[in-house]
């Protein structure tokens, strides 16, 4: 026999599973309980987004946008964990990726923010997080790029020919620029506030000639390369851009 | 620039001989904005085909030309045109960068109907949009 849920349902269950999520976003807690939110997570989202689905063939606006925001709030949490999980298995530089995407999936989830309780405490949880785990990165890369404008993802135009602006929620869905073409490379650059923070510097050379881990600092089997230059300089080698996109909407 | 155009979006280096204009990939948006708060905006040439997206938390904003005539006798255009932007950026910047995010924007104003200017470049937290608009009127009275 099929059970009606409803909306009264769908949140109810958000919040019981927002609230295990969280139990679980603690360093210290077991790291196969860990992996097992996340499993657990991974199947919540789906559910969510399904709903979310259902609210805007409904062309309830509202509702769609409110599941837009649980969905990227849980696999905030699910980030978190992964990036904890990923810590513990000594994968220190996918840890901090994870982390990245936690802050972004919140940032997504926020565009509702009005609508959701506990969203800063949770920021704050992750505030804390990053000065326990990680060290304070002084300067990131950040590469400038020059693309095509793209096409909507909403109505598939091109990005100049619809009334969607980028950044917005509309029915639940988030309007990105998608299909950009890649024409040249402008410019890279050291900055400290870089849109992608996970573009850091991962290995730095040491005056015996030898790479160096530069988040654990773990000393490297990795000879310095070679490039011929005979002044002592620093060899570094760090993430320029990332292409993988946050499965937002 | 048409009668119709109350501001126009001038890419980075419209001062330049380069073959192609280069435009901020925020210039689309910030027409899309413009243009939804009743503003009627346009690009230097008829359709913009190559954007610098600069991976930066700051948002890097298309050049804003005002002409003498939004200068004099449609002041309020302008002040609504920095009210629009204001309120997209603060509704679309990122909650986790908190004061990181900020603004970088270059405003050119014609001071005279013989097309003389002047430009101002702001760059610093969203909030200082609305204040631009004083700044705005300064130099056109210098």
């Amino acid at each position: 026999m099929n059970k009606t849920i409803t909306f009264n349902d769908i949140v109810e269950k958000f919040n019981v599973s927002l609230e295990e999520a969280l139990n679980m976003a603690i360093f210290v807690r077991d790291i196969e309980l860990q992996k097992a939110q996340v499993s657990a997570l991974s199947i919540q989202v789906q559910e969510i987004r399904q709903y979310k689905y259902q609210a805007i063939e409904h062309t309830d606006e509202e509702t769609a946008n409110l599941f837009f925001a649980f969905h990227n709030l849980l696999n905030s949490v699910k980030s978190c964990i992964e990036s904890i999980i990923c810590l513990k298995e000594n994968e220190h530089q996918k840890g901090w990726s994870k982390f990245v995407d936690a802050e972004e999936f919140l940032d997504y989830a926020a565009l509702q923010k009005e609508k959701l309780f506990g969203l800063e405490n949770y920021h704050q949880h992750l505030v804390h997080m990053r000065k326990c785990l990680f060290p304070e990165w002084k300067i990131f890369n950040s590469p400038g790029i020059v693309e095509s404008i793209g096409d909507c993802n909403i109505c598939d135009v091109q990005y100049d020919e619809c009334d969607h602006i980028e950044g917005l929620l509309y029915s639940g869905i988030v309007c990105q620029r998608i299909n950009r073409k890649f024409i040249r490379a402008d410019h890279s650059a050291l900055v400290e506030k870089p849109k992608d923070r996970r573009c850091i510097i991962t290995k730095i050379s040491t005056d015996d000639g030898y790479m160096k881990d530069y988040m654990t600092l773990k000393m490297l089997d990795e000879k310095v390369k070679d490039n011929g230059v005979e002044e002592k300089h620093m060899n570094m080698e760090c993430i320029l851009m990332t292409t993988n996109t946050l499965d937002i909407n | 620039m048409n009668s119709q155009t109350q501001i126009l979006l001038l890419p980075r280096n419209y001062e330049s001989t380069d073959e192609y204009y280069l435009y901020d990939n925020t210039v689309y948006t910030i027409n899309k904005v413009l243009n939804q708060a009743g503003i009627n905006s346009a690009y230097l040439d008829d359709k913009p085909i190559q954007f610098l997206e600069q991976r930066a938390v700051e948002w890097f904003l298309p050049v804003l030309y005002i002409s003498y005539n939004v200068l004099i006798e449609n002041k309020e255009v302008y002040e609504a045109a920095l009210m629009a932007i204001k309120e997209y950026i603060t509704k679309s910047s990122p909650f986790t960068r908190g004061e990181e995010n900020s603004v970088k924007l270059k405003v050119v104003v014609e001071k005279s109907e013989d097309k003389t200017t002047k430009s101002i470049e702001y760059n610093g937290p969203i909030d200082g949009l609305s204040d631009l608009k004083d700044s705005i009127l300064r130099i056109a009275n210098e």
